[in-house]
């Protein structure tokens, strides 16, 4: 079972909240998703729209929250957001995430350990949302980091793993947690991620954005529990030539 | 009365009101406004709901809402 911070989950797929098309639909996907882990962003109200009774449903339905940092620039707003969060939601966890540049949002790692060396000290169990970058990942660790999430390919890019790689090379070596964030496209991107020893995977818009979410949540439940069995089974080994599956002797002559 | 801002809008309290009043007349003049899980910044600090209460309010002030979205 996964541990995270000694939270303990059965389900190893987690869940964002974004891009779906109605608070409805998305109850509807998480469910179907078996996640136990969602995340949500904070942000200023404007007081003409009001708030989303987002909330409610989602503690209703027993899942623990995971607030993320996004739209912060630096570690300073990072770090402010993460108290607004455990203000507001009265949790200590965060996801990590500061990627002032909009085309890519990829993340900045050097405001992400300052981030995350502080918010450690403040208390918070810190996921970081990272670029896949073992040296980093080590360095977030080190620092405190109760699991690192590192991308497959920039958020709600649906490219799938860009960075097979360097995220074996993570898994390899981490010591916390390794959880797959960002740009997993289909459940086939999701299975391979987790035949490859990932402890967990973040899918968000990849289901929000399917034609049918809930159904589409389903196939990457049963594609996030069909590769972590497999790798837990262990994986036959890659052979560069041929290898026979029945006997060649035998058949016509001796 | 005292003027204060609420998210960059003016708003007219009693003086001497406290923050939980403050946002509770914002809130039934704007029915979408949920107090239940928002987080209020007075002048750039975080003010624990605990502490709404105790919080008066000044003239001038600038009170920034925040609450969660979704996201990924």
């Amino acid at each position: 079972m996964l541990s995270i911070a000694g939270h303990s989950f059965n389900s190893r797929l987690f869940s964002g909240t974004g891009k779906f098309s109605s608070s409805r639909v998305m109850l509807d996907a998480l469910k179907m998703s078996g996640s136990q882990l969602v995340t949500l962003a904070i942000r200023r109200i404007d007081i003409k729209q009001g708030t989303d009774d987002l909330i409610a449903p989602l503690t209703q339905s027993g899942v623990k929250l995971l607030p993320n940092t996004s739209g912060a620039r630096n570690a300073k707003e990072a770090i402010f957001a993460a108290q607004l969060a455990q203000e507001m939601l009265g949790t200590n966890w965060v996801k990590l995430e500061i990627h002032p540049d909009p085309k890519y949002l990829m993340p900045d790692p050097v405001e992400t350990l300052l981030a995350a060396e502080e918010l450690v000290k403040l208390g918070f169990v810190v996921l970081p949302y990272v670029h896949a970058d073992p040296v980093l990942c080590h360095r977030l660790e080190e620092a405190g980091c109760s699991a690192v999430m590192p991308l497959a390919s920039p958020i709600g890019s649906n490219q799938g793993l860009l960075t097979k790689e360097f995220i074996q090379i993570i898994i390899e070596q981490a010591k916390v947690p390794v959880v797959i964030d960002a740009g997993i496209g289909s459940p086939s991107d999701a299975c391979k991620a987790m035949e490859l020893g990932a402890d967990a995977v973040l899918v968000n818009t990849a289901i929000a954005a399917s034609k049918q979410p809930e159904v589409m949540a389903k196939c990457f439940k049963q594609a996030v529990e069909s590769g972590r069995t497999a790798f837990e089974t262990g994986i036959a080994k890659v052979n560069h030539q041929a290898s026979n599956t029945s006997p060649l002797t035998g058949f016509l002559q001796q | 009365m005292i003027t204060i801002f609420i998210n960059g809008q003016s708003q007219q309290v009693a003086d001497g009101c406290d923050l939980q009043q403050a946002l509770s007349v914002s809130a039934s003049n704007d029915q979408n406004i949920d107090l239940a899980n928002i987080a209020a910044v007075l002048n750039q600090t975080i003010v624990p709901k605990s502490l709404w209460e105790e919080q008066q309010c000044k003239e001038g002030d600038q009170i920034e809402l925040f609450s969660a979205v979704a996201g990924g």
